[in-house]
């Protein structure tokens, strides 16, 4: 699954360890995400389009990263 | 994360309202427990000639992992600095659960190969029980370990 997560995060300036205390998760997560290392689960992802003010389907689409 | 729970870098224990250090009441758990196992240890004739000394060897042995037990039981995870609200969503957790499955399939397959070679050689199959188990966990131990330290290095 591909995602928009660092381009979001970095038009808020936040950095990665501001996004992982929002979203209650590791900064590790944080970055796998962005790499497009790790799907993150359904809540997860409702919670990081939530804390964007985005829908989910604007930061996550399907294909390999 | 800013919900004004005090944190440290051992955290508070669960016991007694967060009043107590986890480590303290780990510690003290872990001394009863190491101490219990080693009256066992020489109640019991672990080591049949000298009986004291084989329970107080018992004791010092069993006191850390008993004190890791103590500690898991007893700490409460969000006064851990830097513990995260959510660790089951975070990466680490996929590592750990893929490296724990992959673990159980070494473990089975270590066993049937171990119980097909077992068949053919005696001298296998009379390996006292204890030793046996004691490669079992610690091959298990050391895959869990290596296949989540390969996770974490892909990312």
């Amino acid at each position: 699954m591909r995602n928009s997560v660092l381009e979001a995060r970095t038009r808020l300036g936040w950095s990665q360890q501001r996004l992982a205390d929002e979203l209650g998760v590791s900064r590790q997560t944080v970055i796998s995400i962005e790499r497009g290392r790790f799907d993150p689960s359904l809540p997860l992802a409702f919670r990081i389009a939530a804390v964007f003010e985005a829908r989910i389907e604007e930061l996550f689409f399907p294909g390999d990263a | 994360m800013g919900d004004g729970v005090a944190r440290s870098r051992w955290g508070r224990s669960r016991l007694g309202g967060g009043r107590w250090s986890a480590l303290a009441v780990a510690l003290l758990i872990g001394v009863v427990l190491a101490a219990g196992f080693g009256a066992l240890a020489a109640a019991t004739g672990v080591v049949a000639d000298h009986p004291l000394l084989g329970g107080v060897v018992f004791a010092v042995c069993t006191v850390g992992p008993c004190a890791a037990l103590g500690y898991l039981l007893v700490v409460d995870r969000d006064t851990i600095a830097g513990a995260t609200r959510r660790p089951e969503e975070s990466v680490e957790s996929g590592w750990y659960e893929r490296a724990a499955a992959g673990a159980l399939g070494d473990i089975v397959v270590l066993a049937g190969l171990t119980l097909v070679v077992a068949t053919f050689v005696p001298a296998i199959a009379d390996l006292p029980l204890r030793l046996v188990l004691v490669v079992l966990i610690g091959v298990a131990a050391a895959s869990c370990a290596l296949r989540y330290l390969v996770a974490r290095r892909k990312g």
